[in-house]
């Protein structure tokens, strides 16, 4: 079996201990896989203090899951189902409260031609162009795009069927590409050439 | 160039992004810890309890009441019934 799908033996050995009620093999779990972690739920909040929260609220559900760890995929990837979950759940309560952006209020990248942005414009942009669409179609764009999830792995995730996904995926890219339009994205970051 | 285009690559320039680094170990424990605590809840249960039979007693004083109970009524009219008429 390919040991890069299963639970290695450092990672097995802490969920053991943990089980037993060692507190400390938990923290080394937490500390083992927090930056893994906080690369996922950063896609769903741009804020270092609420994705801290996020990462917080992730490993406190998994420790209260952890007996239904089945031992059968890395902990990584439990990890971050628990977390695309978390950061779906996050969005909704959010959605409640806040407005949309509009990449007309956005002035982190000057319109000139040939001007290459950096990783950090490139991810707020692509953040606010998400948040148009809903919630299940920005998740599956969100795994697809930053996370490279395949529709199987976001359909195990989040409990949907693989054709749902599909079907949500196609939507969503024709949606987000009408969304750029109107919002003169290539006028925006100057890619108009 | 085209729209999609586009998003593809900011998509690959936003995959290079620096994350903040978190350390939250410590307020993982210690929240585990917080929520393991079994709630304190005896002194509501002791309270409920002590409600339940209190209203049980009362309850049952006023049924027995309630059976014993007469119309105010009766006294005018029962002695009429064994009056004879004509």
């Amino acid at each position: 079996m390919d040991s890069t799908l299963t639970v290695n033996q450092t990672d097995r050995a802490d969920i053991e201990a943990c089980l037993a009620g060692d507190e400390d093999a938990y923290g080394r779990l937490v500390r083992r896989y927090e930056s893994e972690l906080a690369k996922l739920m950063w896609r769903f909040c741009r804020d270092s203090t609420v994705c801290e929260e996020l990462v917080q609220e992730v490993f406190v559900e998994a420790y209260f899951g952890l007996a239904g760890f089945r031992g059968e995929a890395p902990f990584s990837h439990w990890l971050k189902r628990i977390g695309s979950r978390v950061g779906y759940r996050f969005w909704r309560n959010q959605r409640r409260e806040a407005g949309r952006f509009s990449l007309e209020d956005y002035d982190g990248v000057a319109p000139e031609p040939d001007s290459d942005i950096t990783p950090e414009q490139a991810g707020e942009i692509l953040h606010r162009l998400l948040a148009h669409l809903n919630d299940a179609d920005r998740l599956v764009l969100t795994l697809m795009y930053f996370d490279e999830c395949s529709t199987r792995d976001i359909a195990e995730r989040m409990g949907w069927t693989r054709a749902m996904v599909k079907m949500r995926a196609s939507r969503a890219r024709r949606k987000l590409k009408s969304i750029a339009e109107q919002q003169g994205l290539l006028e925006a970051i100057g890619w108009t050439r | 160039m085209d729209t999609l285009k586009a998003i593809e690559k900011l998509v690959c320039q936003a995959r290079m992004e620096a994350v903040p680094t978190v350390n939250v170990s410590s307020r993982v424990l210690q929240r585990i810890a917080m929520d393991q605590t079994p709630a304190r809840i005896l002194p509501f249960t002791l309270f409920a309890g002590v409600s339940a039979a209190a209203a049980v007693i009362v309850l049952f004083l006023a049924v027995n009441s309630w059976t014993y109970l007469t119309n105010p009524m009766m006294d005018l009219f029962a002695p009429l019934q064994g009056a004879a008429i004509w």
